[in-house]
């Protein structure tokens, strides 16, 4: 019974334990040298330290980014360097050369290939702790909060904005149009309302940069981190609300669909219970909805095969690698 | 074999009726597969689907109901009419509005009975659909409380929805023995099981099934001088005593190994999962079940017929589909030809029959029937 | 010695036919129904075993068809008749792949895979028209013979259109028509197309195809096979004696299962 939630559960356990206090089993001692500017470029590269750099000032032990939550102001650093949107932000703006960019590009765009969103069912620390969440309501009796259609198509602009947004800033800074205030206070922008920021540091026992009140923008940007910080919490009521928001998911999402792990359904054996619909967390229906075409990974879908693992049709549901089967319904 | 002689008893004889003459709580009739009976039991009340395939009493509803009516929606009203056997037992109707006929039908059947009807959607797969079907199944929540006087917990709802969980899950283990070469029990006999869940206990239902599985699992397995043709039964709901056709397509050697019937393997073959565990979330869930999966023909898409259909004729290893159309049933008749492109495509041979209750065109009905079996067997 | 007896006991008559086990068709006979299929088939039965001088006992195999085959006593087996026209057309024409059966009381069209197997067919419902209960009638609102209609319907110069094929009012629409001086060829032709209409309807339900073979006592009216002919394009076979075929295919298949079991 449940073998896969069982399962899935140990995984997210284990990664929690690794990505959080790696640096812990690991210990890696050393500053950080700080990026080279070239010659010529303005250096509009603000390492306000006590607002925006890893709160431990420790270099993270594995040198790479991973596209999930393993976030840069983990204790000690972390085991992995930071997200996969804090890699692409920061070297926007520092207009890292595309030769040292590139194997980071080919490692990240190969793991968003083989598993799509499985690092956010499987992997992800933040996933784990809205999971938790969930436990915790369930445990407590307390109803589940389904979001009406409009919010979640709300929430879907918000997300893609929030991918494309921090992008063009992080570009964007990498000039000094915007005058050197303006532009510090804008750098790793996803970062001042990614709940990891503040959320992480707390996790290792270090206190995470709470307040910057630099300038105007870093003050606005606060607030915003502190609200986000909250919404957060709404994981509770509705679960992994915060991955409703989550750029990170949102950028690895477009690998979903034509990732090799895939999660596929026989439109045949499928009676539109709807069972899959109503265990997903997410809420989503395409595994439902679809009647065509086989593969039924939404970019949405963080394969965590709740619904594969509720459907009453045997062999309806199937987690597929590269055409293999490895788990069905 | 007394396991199955038990679900025959159920079916044909007036034993339900005569063990809730006794029963102190109360009987609520419900008809088609749309009503759930998990809030029933969760308030404490018995439910009983009353369709039935009686053609005395659908001539006597004819005294009340035009002639050109479908005859599963006549004999329903004339069974009430007369109070025949559970139909004078239950003390409130819950009727669902999956045609015309069955809309209609709510006032005529009114006269003799209170009725509460529950409104379909005419589709089932939009969103606002589903929203409006589950404030029907909210809405019958109060009716049910004030007829029983017992109020909805959470807890009772659980414990029914377990209990009917598990009638599935014994259902399903049943199924695999029809599934079994040669099928370990005739069509028939399966539809006397099916047919044995309209007005039994369920937990009794569910006991029984599963010692008739012990027998089949245990029994060795039939051995027939030549493989018998396996047949699909599909379309219009055979309902005891109309088991004319099913009679006729088993009685040359052939074993229908599966029927998609509302009164037969549709009935008890949905389970529902329990991950939100709140009223409102149970509630909806029991609300879907009772829609989504369906396959009745009332609905605008009839595509989940379709791969029902031609997902049971894979599992089950079938060589032919038989389909029943209803007369005056616009719905099923409207549908058989989708289904016959859709199995043609596949190579599956499919006849398509129409008729009533009535004993008259058994001859017609057989020839066909057996020309078809002939043609299978090649 | 083997003999082989294939009965098909219709709604308006009973034929018997008698074949060798080398297939051959040597002894038939045809006789109405009447009210009673029981006897007529024993009639028919004894009649033909008689025309051939043998008694029951010789016979191998007595294999029942037609509406009338549970009711036909000392058969070996009953097959419905579908399976026995196909049969017995496929022994006369091996290329057909579509057998028009216009029999009594009903019409069938069969569709037959290359090699002679059913892959479909399909029934009118339980109505006469069309059918050769249907013309029986006509033909005496007509005050024709019956085998008089068809010849008749082939030389008309045009076909009368027919409101209603329902066999009570197409009757009195028939008598009107007479009183109207209308010529009779006209009314038979138009007789006819109208039934050839309902037969087309019933072929397109299991696929029209070029190689038609015409079976069943309607075959024998030469007017309703040119009007199928006409419609569905194509030139059709019919056998000398139509009204057998379901019988002879019957004999024939009391005559493989034997070899088969042997
Ligand atoms: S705060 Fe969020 S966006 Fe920034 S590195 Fe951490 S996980 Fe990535
Ligand atoms: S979408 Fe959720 S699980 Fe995925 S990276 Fe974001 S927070 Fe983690
Ligand atoms: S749970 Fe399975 S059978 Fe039910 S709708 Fe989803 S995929 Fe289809
Ligand atoms: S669709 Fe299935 S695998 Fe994807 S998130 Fe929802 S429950 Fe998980
Ligand atoms: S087919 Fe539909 S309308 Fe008819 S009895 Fe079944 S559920 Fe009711």
């Amino acid at each position: 019974m449940n073998r896969i939630t069982v399962t899935r559960r140990a995984v997210q356990v284990v990664f929690f334990i690794l990505l959080m206090y790696g640096a812990f089993i690991w210990p890696r001692h050393y500053e950080t040298p700080l990026p080279k500017v070239p010659a010529g470029v303005p250096r509009t590269t603000l390492y306000n330290r006590n607002r925006i750099l890893w709160v431990s000032g420790k270099e993270s032990v594995v040198d790479l980014y991973l596209p999930a939550l393993a976030c840069r102001f983990t204790a000690k650093g972390g085991l992995f360097k930071s997200c996969i949107l804090h890699f692409f932000s920061e070297n926007f703006t520092w207009r890292t050369s595309l030769q040292i960019m590139l194997p980071h590009i080919v490692w990240l765009v190969v793991l968003c290939l083989l598993l799509g969103r499985f690092w956010c069912g499987w992997i992800c620390p933040m996933g784990a702790l809205m999971d938790a969440m969930t436990w915790l309501r369930k445990l407590t009796r307390w109803r589940q909060i389904h979001l009406t259609p409009r919010w979640e198509r709300f929430l879907f602009y918000l997300r893609h904005f929030l991918v494309w947004f921090t992008v063009v800033v992080s570009v964007l800074i990498g000039y000094p149009w915007l005058g050197q205030g303006a532009n510090d206070a804008l750098f790793l922008i996803y970062c001042q309302i990614c709940p990891a920021r503040l959320g992480y540091p707390p996790l290792g026992l270090v206190n995470p940069c709470w307040t910057d009140n630099t300038n105007s923008i870093t003050m606005f940007l606060t607030v915003l981190g502190w609200f986000c910080f909250g919404l957060f919490f709404l994981s509770f009521a509705i679960p992994r609300f915060w991955c409703r928001i989550c750029a990170i998911g949102a950028l690895v999402g477009y690998f979903n669909r034509g990732a090799l792990l895939t999660l596929e359904k026989s439109a045949q054996k499928c009676t539109s219970c709807g069972t899959c619909r109503r265990s997903c967390v997410l809420d989503l229906d395409d595994v439902y909805l679809e009647r065509r075409r086989p593969v039924v990974t939404a970019p949405e879908c963080q394969l965590c095969l709740t619904c594969l693992e509720d459907c009453p049709e045997p062999g309806c549901l199937e987690l597929k690698f590269l055409g293999r089967r490895i788990l069905r319904s | 074999m007394d396991e199955l002689q038990y679900f025959r008893e159920i079916v044909t004889t007036d034993r339900r009726e005569r063990e809730l003459a006794g029963y102190h709580g109360r009987v609520v009739g419900c008809y088609c597969n749309f009503v759930p009976e998990e809030l029933l039991l969760a308030c404490g009340a018995v439910p009983v689907r009353l369709c039935s395939g009686d053609a005395a009493a659908e001539r006597a509803a004819e005294a009340i109901l035009p002639r050109d009516l479908c005859a599963v929606a006549k004999s329903a009203a004339g069974r009430v009419q007369r109070g025949d056997g559970l139909c004078g037992r239950a003390d409130l109707l819950i009727l669902p509005t999956p045609c015309d006929a069955k809309k209609k039908l709510g006032p005529v059947l009114g006269q003799f009975k209170p009725v509460h009807v529950l409104d379909l959607p005419p589709r089932k797969e939009s969103p606002s659909a589903q929203a409006f079907w589950k404030t029907q199944i909210r809405d019958l929540v109060p009716v049910i409380e004030r007829l029983t006087g017992t109020p909805l917990t959470r807890a009772a709802l659980r414990q029914a929805m377990d209990l009917i969980n598990r009638r599935h899950r014994v259902f399903r283990r049943f199924l695999a023995l029809r599934a079994a070469d040669p099928p370990r029990i005739t069509g028939q006999d399966a539809l006397f099981v099916t047919q044995a869940s309209f007005t039994d206990d369920v937990g009794r239902w569910t006991t029984q099934l599963e010692a008739l599985c012990e027998r089949l699992e245990q029994s060795p397995p039939p051995a027939p001088a030549v493989r018998p043709v396996r047949l699909l039964l599909t379309g219009a709901p055979l309902i005891w005593p109309n088991h004319k056709l099913i009679e006729l397509a088993e009685a040359d050697g052939a074993r229908v190994v599966i029927d998609e019937f509302c009164s037969g393997t549709q009935r008890v073959y949905q389970p529902v999962e329990l991950r939100e565990t709140s009223l409102p979330a149970l509630l909806d869930a029991v609300a879907e079940k009772c829609l989504l999966p369906t396959t009745c023909p009332c609905f605008v898409d009839g595509t989940d017929r379709l791969n029902r259909v031609q997902e049971l004729a894979t599992t089950h290893r079938v060589d032919g589909v038989v389909y029943h159309c209803l007369r005056l049933c616009a719905l099923f008749e409207m549908e058989a030809q989708a289904m016959q492109q859709t199995l043609r495509a596949r190579g599956l041979p499919m006849l398509s029959v129409s008729t009533d209750f009535s004993a008259e065109d058994r001859g017609q009905l057989q020839t066909r029937v057996e020309a078809f079996v002939e043609m299978l067997r090649g | 010695m083997g003999w082989y007896a294939g009965i098909d006991s219709g709604s308006l008559t009973c034929a018997a036919v008698l074949i060798n086990d080398r297939g051959a068709l040597c002894h038939s006979e045809v006789v109405l129904t009447g009210a009673r299929s029981r006897l007529a088939s024993e009639r028919a039965l004894l009649q033909v075993i008689g025309k051939a001088g043998l008694n029951a006992a010789d016979l191998t195999a007595i294999v029942a068809t037609g509406y009338g085959r549970e009711r036909v006593d000392g058969r070996t087996s009953a097959v419905t008749e579908i399976t026995c026209h196909a049969r017995g057309a496929v022994a006369l024409f091996p290329q057909t792949q579509l057998v028009l059966d216009v029999g009594g009381q009903d019409c069938k069209a069969i569709r037959l895979a290359p090699g002679g197997k059913v892959i479909d067919f399909a029934m009118n419902d339980k109505c006469a028209a069309g059918t050769g209960r249907f013309f029986e009638v006509m033909a005496r609102a007509l005050e024709i013979d019956l085998d008089d209609l068809g010849p008749l319907a082939l030389e008309a110069q045009r076909a009368v259109g027919l409101s209603n094929m329902c066999t009570v009012f197409a009757e009195s629409e028939v008598v009107s028509l007479v009183a109207r001086e209308e010529p009779v060829a006209n009314i038979a032709a138009g007789l006819c197309s109208a039934a050839a209409e309902r037969v087309r309807s019933l072929a397109q339900r299991v696929g029209v195809a070029p190689e038609v073979t015409c079976t069943g006592g309607g075959a024998l009216n030469s007017g309703l096979v040119r009007a199928i002919e006409r419609l569905l394009g194509v030139t059709a076979n019919v056998p000398a004696e139509p009204q057998l075929v379901g019988a002879y295919g019957a004999a024939l298949l009391g005559l493989e299962n034997h070899r088969g079991a042997a």
